[in-house]
């Protein structure tokens, strides 16, 4: 497998007063590009502050992320904040959008942080992010703020925004978090479409098991370790024995 | 959509906390301004006033009080010796290099009496003066109707007396005894001179048998007024070495009462630079809690790309751009306050003028106090890590 996105010996913990808390126990993972990476597993399990990680979220405590041959825990936080900006769309569970802005403003606002973001002409982000919003039927509701959008709408607008810059990964961390079924529905579609379409990385984490339908691989997280090709990833869930 | 765009949308939508702010920074920018512009005042008010007396410098009575500049040239009921012109003539002529110069040497005699004018009298003061030493000395001073005195039973009146009374040129009055035409009545110029009648100085001095004495000497002359130091160490050799008369310089004078106003100030300033610093330190918390309230909007921003001097660039211009409004806001607020401050208090008169440097001042002080206050805070945040961001709305 060509080698997109690798992690050596990765390493978090975290100090919770007097208790040392192991988040990531050493974990080793390649990613290759146009994958459709679900992590799933229990609260506190590590999936979060794994991809935090490897989306130059979280500093690890030892080991290594390499994106496209670029190790982003040696860049500086100009260089990080520019890799972060060029290369990966996040999506959160919640509040990921700026209220003071509407959809549109939302959808170009990354734009703005991007170095040679001036050069790019105002007409193309705009009409980019048209065409984005348009894709997610959203281009109604260009002028809407936050507060006037259900939490369906949120989430598009939210992956509009995520492949404004056009990066080669989408990160996201519980994308279907507090949706009803259909609306969860609708956004695991408009994410494999993403991944078909447009070939870009998606790497999820979610408690739900409606993802794993559409994920190519299925990453079982425990007590900060990942658990690769289980055979069954709800009987995984549920608590029953997997492969390290 | 760019950076500045951005902190201008997040001021609009927190409309009551940037009000807020924008109050805490207006206050110490509006005490600043009045502070400068008080002074201002009080030094133009003083130097329109030294100027409007016209004269170098005043030889009076020693037992006069003279509390306010524009008490200087106004004597009754005190007399000194004649002699005290050469006396005057004398010392000036020793310190100034050029002999020729001319030195303006203004006698005064004041006299309250009743005037008649075939009406009820008029209690009034009458000035005996030499117009023509007056008028070298005061070319500004100027008759609206009439002309100047030119024989011994003329007089002129000051505008205001004239309007009171009903008097104009070619009325007669009576005083003492004796009878003048008025020949013309003077411009205003909002001093006690617009309140009396002029005669000539030694007509009022027989009139009222003080020939030999006057009231005041008033002296011009040009070199003194150039150079403080030489006019400061005549009057203080007049005063120290002249028995019975006391010399006073209106310009010093006026510089005293300003140094006075400006150490007086000098300690308001202290209290205002404690105020800053209070406001400053008011202003900090504001933008603390308001950053802190700010954290996952933080943190989404800089999980999106924005680097630490973005954030920066991002939220200390929304807090520049405070700073600036209250500079602007602030400058008018301490405009109003001085004016009430010098009609309920302070009674300059100067009214209040706009000053182009204390505007600056004013507005630089409005994006320093924001600045300030809010860089540390800022700065702290942009540092935070994203996720710990995500997790907390109010701790780091």
């Amino acid at each position: 497998m060509n080698a997109f996105i690798q992690t050596q010996a990765l390493k978090k913990t975290y100090q919770l007063g007097d208790q040392r808390v192991e988040a990531l126990r050493g974990i080793e993972l390649t990613i290759a590009q146009s994958d459709f990476v679900v992590f799933m597993g229990h609260s506190g399990s590590g999936k979060t502050t794994l991809i935090s990680t490897i989306g130059g979220l979280t500093r690890p405590t030892e080991g290594s992320v390499s994106i496209e041959g670029t190790d982003i825990w040696r860049l500086n936080d100009r260089e990080l904040s520019a890799f972060r900006n060029r290369k990966i769309g996040f999506m959160f569970q919640s509040f990921s959008l700026l209220p003071s802005l509407n959809v549109l403003q939302n959808v170009v606002m990354p734009v703005i942080f991007r170095k040679n973001g001036k050069r790019e002409k105002t007409d193309a982000i705009r009409e980019r992010a048209l065409s984005l919003l348009a894709g997610l039927e959203m281009k109604k509701k260009i002028d809407a703020h936050p507060s006037e959008l259900s939490g369906g709408e949120q989430r598009r607008v939210a992956i509009a925004r995520a492949l404004i810059n056009e990066p080669d990964i989408i990160l996201a961390d519980e994308p279907t978090g507090e949706l009803d079924i259909r609306t969860e529905r609708e956004v695991i579609e408009i994410f494999r479409a993403i991944n078909s379409q447009y070939r870009k990385t998606i790497i999820v984490v979610s408690h739900s098991l409606s993802w794993l339908e559409s994920a190519k691989t299925v990453i079982i997280m425990k007590d900060g370790l990942m658990h690769l090709d289980v055979p069954d990833p709800v009987e995984a869930l549920m608590g029953r024995a997997c492969r390290p | 959509m760019e950076l500045l765009s951005l902190a201008a949308k997040d001021i609009l939508r927190r409309k009551a906390k940037s009000l807020y702010l924008l109050a805490a920074i207006v206050i110490p920018v509006a005490i600043l301004s009045t502070i400068l512009l008080t002074l201002d005042n009080a030094d133009s008010s003083l130097s329109t006033l030294a100027s409007k007396f016209g004269f170098t410098m005043s030889v009076q009575p020693k037992n006069v009080k003279v509390e306010r500049i524009d008490q200087i040239g106004i004597v009754i009921g005190e007399y000194i010796p004649e002699s005290i012109i050469a006396t005057v003539e004398s010392a000036v002529r020793s310190r100034i290099r050029n002999d020729r110069e001319p030195i303006i040497i203004a006698p005064r005699l004041y006299l309250r009496t009743d005037i008649r004018a075939g009406k009820s009298p008029v209690n009034s003061v009458v000035a005996g003066v030499d117009f023509q030493a007056e008028l070298a000395a005061k070319p500004s001073w100027k008759v609206t109707s009439g002309r100047w005195p030119a024989g011994e039973s003329e007089a002129v009146l000051g505008g205001t007396y004239a309007r009171a009374n009903n008097f104009s040129e070619k009325d007669g009055i009576t005083i003492n005894g004796r009878e003048f035409r008025v020949v013309g009545v003077l411009q205003d110029y909002n001093a006690s001179e617009d309140y009396m009648v002029f005669v000539p100085f030694r007509v009022l001095q027989s009139l009222s048998s003080r020939e030999g004495f006057l009231s005041l000497v008033n002296v011009q002359n040009v070199s003194l007024d150039r150079d403080r130091n030489l006019l400061s160490s005549l009057v203080a050799d007049l005063n120290g070495k002249v028995p019975n008369i006391k010399a006073l310089a209106p310009q010093q004078f006026s510089t005293m009462k300003y140094m006075l106003l400006k150490k007086t100030f000098k300690f308001l300033f202290s209290i205002i630079a404690a105020t800053v610093f209070i406001s400053i330190f008011a202003i900090f918390n504001i933008v603390t809690s308001v950053l802190f309230s700010r954290v996952r909007e933080i943190g989404l921003l800089k999980a999106v790309g924005a680097s630490r001097s973005q954030l920066l660039a991002v939220f200390l211009s929304e807090y520049a751009a405070l700073g600036l409004a209250a500079g602007i806001v602030g400058y008018p607020a301490g405009m109003v306050i001085t004016y009430l401050l010098d009609s309920l208090v302070l009674n300059l008169g100067a009214g209040v003028r706009v000053s182009p440097a204390v505007i600056l001042i004013a507005v630089a002080s409005g994006l320093l106090c924001s600045l300030t206050a809010s860089f540390y805070p800022t700065y702290q945040l942009s540092k935070i890590k994203i996720t710990d961001s995500f997790r907390t709305q109010w701790e780091v």
